[in-house]
């Protein structure tokens, strides 16, 4: 790897931060604050329950692998069924902060837990601890409004989160870009604790369903995994649906 | 010379065909029983310097509850360093100590990424402690830069190269993921696999600062004077730092690594059955050979009860054949083993010609030298004269308890 890059790419990042400061400062007194921009993204995303389909695309240098599934999801619990023939019967059951896998040929099921959860959810890349994260973000992190900045056609706050002293946290710091008319994030980046860039999520689809505006098609790119990208696409999607509550259960997903 | 062992030395010498191919075998399971009891030996002797040269040293303490936990290396509790490495170093006994963080971390290549340990280490400590810094092709990161020796197998399978930059991403103390870019400024091409493949070296304090533990170890490594008993200096150390108000823990090496030593026993035990079918083939080679000879010289042994030789006398003769084959057996078996063990001892055997860099479970790798035990020596030496008598023992009882009348018949 070379450094001249490195330090081009850092350079650039401090640049652009610079100028998302200056504009901020400017915009800062005429709008929101950056604590009610969360407040209105929390607010359009707090669903009760789901249940939709999603194919997730993996690329990893000229590779590409495509995985179908089926995922229901009510407050900290969801449930992720996989239908490609790969991995058909393959199950994830998100139970609070604790996540388990079952694998149909072995019939076994397995915890994910400890140096596992680092590891990319089915190969992607997203992580498994990407998927596990419960908390709101405000519980997190403190968030400074860094300014307005055209992002995919639309106008974008530009906030800022730094770690809550204290509060443990996979990404120390992340820089979002907030749709300025529906409180969606359009962009997200993800830092190190020493300032580099790990991961990159970019929202090319939103659809409004039942008066919410929710991305249906997220591309998560892995930084540090050169020409590796995972693009979600969500379908079929609906909100606040009846899910039975044994749905949730260690034996429901042997079944 | 009494009659018996003239006529032993006698028909040995008249059937020399049949005699250099028994005692050829037997020399050869003697010769065979040195060297793979010499390089077995040599495997568990090397695996036991490979880890305590390179990765565990004599004793390791840790701070209270560290022990348990250590499968997952995490980086609390730690030890703080100033205040304990000179406290360690100042207990009778103990010939060098450093401080190590150890953390789990992945480096990133490409679109590859592979797990690795981080060791955080002060250079000039470590090389007084282990041996690491004697097998650097470069040179040891300087403290305080961004800078790390990485295995040469990693480096290899990698393509990586001294002045090349890589990414580390681990975890803080308080998990977030910490990414470090290093320059790579040494490989580290050990006799011990593990080291060469999985770990990568950064000074300690540039990894503390990055990991948000500055200043703490997760072990100090001690080495001990020659001579010094493991325990015993363990307990010394113990008392010492709890004297001086510091809860620490302390482990020998056989503690910490119970894995390596559960394996070495069993080794032990699987040595043993070698050597029992080495023995076993040996005994059912002479066996054969004294059943055939019997029944070959049936009318010799008839003539031999029609002039009035014993039944014992007969059987007397028999082993005293086997036994001379045996003494010739162990004769050549100790001339020949004891020179291939001296090539064994001082030029070594490369195994990985055998295994490559497959993981056999023992932190060894390329050349595995024999070692001197006379212990072995007497056991095959005995073991071959033991054979051989009781190979022939019952051969020789039926050959001897025929009917001289029938066997002379024709």
């Amino acid at each position: 790897m070379r450094r001249s890059g490195l330090q081009n790419r850092q350079a650039l990042a401090w640049l652009s931060c610079l100028l998302v400061v200056l504009s901020g400062q400017a915009l800062a007194a005429a709008g929101l604050t950056a604590e009610e921009i969360i407040a209105r993204v929390d607010a359009n995303s707090d669903v009760q329950s789901s249940h939709g389909y999603s194919t997730m695309v993996i690329r990893t240098g000229r590779r590409e692998l495509t995985k179908e599934m089926e995922i229901w999801s009510s407050g900290d619990n969801a449930l992720v069924s996989f239908h490609n023939p790969a991995d058909r019967g393959t199950k994830y059951l998100k139970l609070g902060n604790e996540l388990w896998m079952y694998f149909p040929d072995a019939d076994d099921l397995v915890k994910i837990s400890g140096h596992m959860l680092r590891q990319g959810f089915m190969g992607s890349d997203f992580s498994y601890e990407d998927t596990l994260e419960n908390r709101r973000l405000t519980d997190l992190y403190e968030f400074s409004l860094l300014g307005v900045e055209e992002c995919d056609e639309s106008e974008c706050y530009v906030l800022e989160a730094t770690a809550r002293p204290g509060v443990e946290v996979t990404y120390a710091r992340r820089r979002m870009w907030i749709d300025r008319e529906l409180f969606v994030p359009r962009r997200e980046e993800l830092y190190a604790a020493g300032g580099r860039l790990l991961k990159v999520s970019r929202v090319e689809r939103i659809e409004e369903i039942d008066g919410r505006f929710i991305p249906t098609q997220v591309t998560m790119e892995d930084v540090l995994r050169q020409g590796s990208s995972t693009t979600l696409f969500v379908s079929d999607l609906e909100l606040d649906v009846e899910i039975p509550d044994d749905l949730f259960s260690l034996r429901s997903l042997m079944r | 010379m009494p009659l018996l062992i003239r006529l032993a030395v006698r028909n040995l010498w008249r059937n020399r065909r049949r005699t250099i191919l028994t005692f050829g075998a037997v020399a050869l399971g003697i010769v065979y029983l040195i060297l793979v009891d010499s390089l077995l030996r040599g495997l568990t002797q090397s695996s036991i310097d490979n880890l305590l040269d390179f990765e565990s040293g004599d004793l390791q303490i840790h701070a209270p509850g560290y022990f348990d936990e250590r499968e997952d290396l995490p980086l609390e509790p730690a030890l703080p360093v100033d205040r304990l490495i000179n406290e360690v170093r100042a207990v009778a006994g103990v010939r060098a100590a450093a401080p190590r963080l150890v953390a789990p971390a992945r480096l990133h290549a490409g679109w590859e990424e592979f797990p690795v340990v981080l060791v955080g280490i002060e250079p000039e400590l470590d090389s007084g402690t282990l041996r690491i810094m004697d097998y650097v092709e470069g040179r040891a990161p300087e403290n305080g830069a961004a800078e790390a020796m990485i295995g040469a197998s990693l480096a290899e399978l990698l393509e990586i190269g001294t002045g090349d930059w890589v990414v580390l991403t681990t975890r803080t103390r308080d998990g977030a993921i910490q990414a470090l870019d290093v320059r790579v400024t040494g490989l580290v091409r050990t006799p011990n696999p593990n080291v060469n493949r999985n770990h990568v070296y950064l000074p300690l304090n540039t990894l503390g600062e990055s990991l948000a533990v500055p200043g703490e170890a997760t072990v100090i490594v001690v080495r001990a004077g020659a001579g010094e008993s493991l325990k015993e200096l363990a307990r010394r150390v113990g008392e010492h730092l709890a004297a001086a108000g510091t809860a620490a823990d302390v482990y020998t090496w056989e503690q910490s690594n119970a894995e390596l030593v559960a394996l070495i026993r069993t080794e032990t035990v699987s040595d043993g059955l070698v050597i029992a079918i080495i023995l076993a083939i040996s005994l059912v080679g002479i066996a054969n050979t004294t059943l055939l000879s019997a029944l070959e010289r049936r009318r010799e042994i008839g003539t031999m009860k029609a002039l009035g030789m014993r039944e014992g006398e007969i059987v007397g003769l028999f082993l005293l054949e086997a036994v001379a084959t045996g003494l010739l057996a162990v004769g050549t078996g100790f001339a020949v083993g004891a020179a291939a063990n001296a090539y064994l001892v001082a030029v070594g055997m490369d195994i990985s010609a055998f295994f490559g860099d497959l993981d056999v479970g023992y932190p060894v790798t390329g050349v595995v030298y024999g070692v001197w035990h006379p212990q072995t020596f007497v056991l095959a030496g005995a073991a071959g004269l033991v054979t051989c008598a009781l190979a022939a023992y019952l051969p020789a009882r039926r050959a001897a308890r025929q009917d001289a009348a029938a066997t002379l018949r024709p």
